[in-house]
Order: C-alpha cells, then sequence, then structure tokens
C-alpha cells in the first residue's frame, strides 16, 4: 500500500517556495478557513470568495520573505485576510486580471446546499456583524480571529502585532460590552475545518 | 446565545475548492515563467514608474547609485555561500528600500536573495532586470540599508515584449558585474534568467569555489565577495544535473561612488 507523510504547513511553505503544487496544497487545506473569516470579517459571501482568492496570491507573492512563525500557515493567511478585508477594494483592483482568470464564483454551496441556505446564511452572518457593531475595529479582529476562528491568543497577537496580553484585553472587553447583547441571533456551527 | 456562537458560513464544497486550487496552480505556473507581478499589473504602470528616468536603449541600460561610508572592517561579514533564510522584516525592509527607486515602485522582485544581513533583490521586466543590493557596506542609510542599483528593468522603447526563452535545463545570465563596497571591497554579482524545468543553479568560480544562486520565477541571482568569476554553472532540474560552462561579459563598476555605470560591455 502506498503511504504518503503529511507535511506540516511549514514544510509545505519551503517548498512553494519553488513548487506552486506545494502551494496549492496549502490552499486546499486552508481555504474553507479563510473564506470563513472573510465572509466574518466583511459580511459579504461574494465578496469572501475573491478575498479568499487574493489572499492566497498575495502569499504567493511574498511566499519567500515571510518565515512562519510555528508549523501553521493559518494564523499568517488569516492575518493577511485581514489587511486584505480592511482595504478590499484595492487588494480587489491589484490582482484584478489574475481574479478574472479564476473560475467564476457564485457556487460556494456544494450539491445540497441551496440557494435558500445562501441566503439564510447571508442574513443570519449580517445579524451577527450587526450585533457586534458597536465594538471597536480593534475588538471585531479578535472576536473574529479568537472566538470565531479559533486562533490562538499567542497567535492572534502575532498577527496583530500586539502583546499577548493586549488580545486578551480586547477579547475581554468585548465579551464585557456585549454582555448579553447577542443573546438571540444567531444559530450555532461548527466550525470551518481546516 | 452569546458571542462564543460562531456566525455560520455555507461550507465550501470540495469540489468547489478543488477547481479553484486547479485553477491557481496553473495561474501561478503561468506566472513563475514570467516576472512577478507583471501580468498582475496593468503595464501602463511600469510606463508610469518612471521607465524614462534610467534611459530605454533597447539593450540593458544601467543605473549606479551608490551612498558610501568609511572603511567598514568586516564587510561582508555574515556573508554565506549559500542563501540564508532572512530575518524576520529583513526583506521586507530591502524591498521598500529598493522601491525608492521610481523605476522599480510598481514591480515585486522576481528574486529575493538573502546571506546573512545582505539582501539582493532582482526585479525583472521582460527580458531585463535591475538588481538592488541592500546591506551594511553597500550604504550610508538608517541601518545601512541605502540600496545599490545595478541594470535597468524597462520596457523596451518600441513597447514590444521579448517573451524570454531560455532552453530547458539550461540558464541564460544576465551579467556580471565587478564592484567594490564603501570601503573598497571587491564583490560580484551574477543574475540571470532560468529554463522552465530550472529548479537550483551553483555557479562554480574561477577558484572551484561554488556558490548557490537562488532561483525563482525564472530567474536566478548570486553575488559572493572577492574577485573570482563564475566560470561554470551546475544545473539542477527534476531529471538531471548538468554543468554549463558561462562565459558572461564582466561589467567593472568599481571604484569610489560612480554614479552611473554601464551594465554590459564594459569588460
Amino acid at each position: 500500500m502506498e503511504t504518503h507523510a503529511i507535511r506540516d504547513d511549514a514544510a509545505l511553505w519551503r517548498e512553494a517556495g519553488t513548487d506552486p503544487t506545494a502551494f496549492g496544497e496549502l490552499y486546499e487545506r486552508h481555504a474553507r478557513a479563510v473564506y470563513a473569516f472573510c465572509a466574518r470579517q466583511t459580511g459579504d459571501l461574494s465578496l469572501a470568495e475573491d478575498l479568499t482568492s487574493v489572499v492566497f496570491l498575495e502569499a504567493w507573492r511574498r511566499r519567500r520573505s515571510i518565515e512562519l512563525n510555528g508549523t501553521s500557515a493559518l494564523p499568517w493567511l488569516l492575518g493577511t485576510a485581514k489587511n486584505v478585508a480592511r482595504n478590499s477594494q484595492r487588494s480587489l483592483r491589484r490582482y484584478r486580471a489574475a481574479l478574472g482568470r479564476l473560475p467564476p464564483g457564485g457556487s460556494t454551496a456544494s450539491a445540497e446546499d441551496d440557494a435558500i441556505e445562501r441566503v439564510d446564511a447571508q442574513r443570519t452572518l449580517t445579524a451577527a456583524l450587526e450585533a457586534i457593531a458597536g465594538l471597536s475595529r480593534d475588538q471585531r479582529d479578535v472576536v473574529n480571529l479568537v472566538l470565531w476562528s479559533g486562533v490562538s491568543y499567542e497567535d492572534a497577537a502575532r498577527v496583530l502585532d500586539v502583546p499577548v496580553g493586549t488580545v486578551r484585553s480586547r477579547v475581554a472587553r468585548a465579551r464585557q460590552k456585549l454582555g448579553e447583547s447577542l443573546a438571540a441571533p444567531v444559530t450555532s456551527s461548527s466550525k470551518e475545518s481546516s | 446565545m452569546s458571542i462564543l456562537s460562531v456566525p455560520p458560513v455555507p461550507e465550501l464544497s470540495s469540489e468547489w475548492i478543488a477547481a479553484r486550487q486547479h485553477h491557481l496552480v496553473r495561474e501561478l505556473t503561468a506566472a513563475d515563467r514570467r516576472p512577478a507581478r507583471q501580468r498582475w499589473q496593468p503595464s501602463k504602470r511600469l510606463a508610469a514608474g518612471g521607465v524614462g528616468a534610467v534611459g530605454v536603449l533597447g539593450a540593458l541600460t544601467a543605473i549606479l547609485v551608490v551612498s558610501l561610508v568609511g572603511n567598514t572592517q568586516q564587510a561582508f561579514a555574515g556573508w554565506s555561500a549559500s542563501p540564508t533564510t532572512p530575518a524576520r522584516g529583513q526583506l521586507q525592509a530591502a524591498e521598500a528600500s529598493c522601491q525608492h527607486n521610481p523605476t522599480l515602485a510598481s514591480l515585486a522582485p522576481s528574486v529575493a536573495d538573502t546571506r546573512g544581513p545582505f539582501s539582493l533583490l532582482v526585479y525583472a521586466a521582460n527580458d531585463t532586470s535591475t538588481v538592488c543590493i541592500t546591506g551594511v557596506p553597500f550604504g550610508t542609510g538608517q541601518q545601512g540599508l541605502s540600496p545599490i542599483f545595478f541594470g535597468g528593468a524597462a520596457l523596451p522603447a518600441s513597447g514590444a515584449v521579448n517573451s524570454p526563452s531560455v532552453a530547458a535545463g539550461a540558464i541564460e545570465p544576465e551579467s556580471q558585474i565587478a564592484a567594490a563596497s564603501a570601503g573598497g571591497q571587491a564583490y560580484r554579482v551574477v543574475d540571470g534568467q532560468v529554463g522552465a524545468d530550472v529548479t537550483a543553479v551553483s555557479l562554480v568560480l574561477d577558484d572551484g569555489s561554488s556558490i548557490e544562486a537562488t532561483t525563482s520565477n525564472g530567474w536566478f541571482a548570486a553575488w559572493w565577495p572577492g574577485n573570482q568569476g563564475a566560470k561554470t554553472a551546475n544545473i539542477t532540474t527534476a531529471t538531471a544535473s548538468t554543468t554549463q560552462p558561462l562565459n558572461i561579459p564582466t561589467t567593472n563598476v568599481g571604484g569610489e561612488n560612480p554614479p552611473v555605470a554601464p551594465r554590459q560591455g564594459s569588460t
């Protein structure tokens, strides 16, 4: 029986310096998580599709100048996603030609995932983002990174380039500020796998 | 329900992921065969970026911008014959420094070669390139990052685009620069294009020593202290290793602070 060793992200990232196929493997691993993060950052499912591609194109562009901290590329990818989402129009402009050559979006759902579910998800997502709209941008970032995307406090600190204590305090303030105000609209879902 | 609840997002299907992954890899593979950024940026940005500032001669043009310091006792301390992993922020700082040259402002480096504290970036456009080196002995700017530039990455005057066509398993050196650091210590720089299947390039110098080049995006680059020229190249592909004789005209730009120097033809 043929067996394959599972390479960690750091090994793939190094190989990606010269091998687009290794980079494609990173995409396969993390595209879902990056997409979910972008969707929760922007509240726009269609925009999130394009931004996901932008994140990986940006990662490819910078693959030789970035050294991963730890074994997972996901924190770095989410940090990049945060930045491209914040400057989405500029990011899209930069990679407009490359995005134009990619397959058309609009089919994020699996076969059984119909348009109604997408509309419902968009509505729920919008409600969730409205619920945290009263938080500062920094607090919203840590909510998405730590509470919604499962990034550790330490990795979030690297992504945001702030001390771990700052991440903890932002999370605490976000919890405090929201209190029980979110006590209804969102139904839970399993966290996107990476 | 609390803030801890994760807002649901429709999960991307495996088919969607696979389709995008396939196209992304194809896109990146194609991008690897041409200068980075060029296909993702409108060519007019290159023109607007100050192409005329360096002159377009059809062949390679050259500029040399040097900020000199006094003698550096250990001019190339930390240099290594093989590329090293860049320190955190090293390449970002180098890129930012190099992009002060308006010609490069709209380009991303095709090769980023780091050897200890030194960073060499190759900015390629069509079949020409500009090499930018940053590091302590090369300049006087803050943190020693004032860069030195060799060559001119510029579109041909006609606007025509020459597609690089380097034979498989081969390299095509652009130039060999013989220069001197701020303290007068000699060093050489070689860059050029590689065939699509080339995965590694090592340069063998006249004295038999070997320098491992950095190879990416269809280009390679290496530099080393001293006056030894590059004699041959050991070229590695996925299936073979070959040796290619090199006969690269050497451009001497040594001496004290030459403001502009030709990149080829002044052997």
